[in-house]
């Protein structure tokens, strides 16, 4: 299933049900459910704000797949230097507003708190759903990054 | 102790209700529902008020919190900011794993005293 949502944060809540739904269909372990539903949503916060940075009206598109598990692929439109992997993530934190990727695991630093203080985006989104996902590639370009998370399924 | 703000901001389809009661030195907000990018102005508006009319230490009770995401974290943080700033307290009331994992994975344990009552955070600040 492709889904394509114009860039607005409340939209965001529908691809979540969206794919929970899916993921059940597709027989995912109750404990994968709310990882599911928590990274699916911030993939698509991030990608919503990627647009809305670039000023882009473009949809945010969404293709969820089944089969052995669930695979989720969040695509946004912001132009990037191509990259993959911890590179493409580097560029999305820089993106973000995050400039120095400040670990979000040490209390000690406080400049990721500081992006916090009143932004409605965790500057680590990347790193929280790299946590909820068994597997996660991200991949930055020219015409925008994508996002892919995968669930496997234990049977 | 200052008197209570309005918190009876407009409700939204899918709801985040919030409800506050003093417990001691301590002011107690009890959500209810979904935080997200959604809804999150709410709650920040709340906490703003909160410690805006002299209120700085907070018990912030996500028992009932149905779904939680990095924009409520980064309201948590502000809040927690915003109460620091007058010398004060913010922890988090949470007992639900699926709200503690994401708390785990973004570091936020480190930050926050997260307590499994609203009785123990009241006595551990």
């Amino acid at each position: 299933m492709t889904l394509a949502i114009p860039p607005q944060s409340g939209l965001v809540r529908f691809v979540r049900l969206i794919a929970v739904a899916l993921a059940r269909l597709n027989g995912i372990e109750d404990e994968s459910i709310d990882d599911i539903r928590l990274a699916t949503g911030e993939a698509c916060n991030r990608a919503v704000a990627a647009n809305r940075t670039a000023a882009l009206d473009a949809p945010v598109t969404v293709e969820i797949s089944g089969g052995r598990g669930l695979v989720v692929t969040v695509r946004d439109r912001q132009p990037l230097p191509p990259a993959n992997g911890m590179q493409a993530a580097d560029l999305l934190r820089q993106s973000a507003g995050d400039p120095d990727g400040a670990a979000a695991d040490d209390s000690s630093r406080t400049s990721w708190l500081d992006d916090l203080f009143d932004d409605s985006v965790l500057p680590e989104v990347i790193g929280l759903i790299a946590g909820l996902a068994d597997d996660l590639t991200v991949q930055t370009g020219p015409a925008g990054t994508s996002v892919t998370m995968v669930w496997r399924s234990a049977g | 102790m200052p008197s209570l703000p309005n918190l009876d901001h407009e409700r939204t389809a899918v709801d985040l209700s919030l409800d506050t009661r003093t417990q001691g030195e301590h002011t107690v907000v009890q959500i209810t529902g979904e935080i997200d990018v959604y809804t999150a102005p709410k709650l920040r508006e709340a906490l703003i008020d909160l410690v805006n009319g002299g209120h700085y230490h907070l018990v912030v009770d996500v028992e009932r919190v149905e779904f939680l995401d990095s924009t409520g974290l980064g309201v948590l943080v502000g809040g927690l900011k915003r109460v620091r700033a007058h010398d004060g307290t913010l922890a988090v009331v949470c007992t639900q794993e699926r709200l503690l994992k994401i708390f785990r994975i973004t570091g936020l344990t480190k930050v926050f005293s997260i307590r499994d009552s609203v009785d123990s955070a009241v006595a551990g600040s």
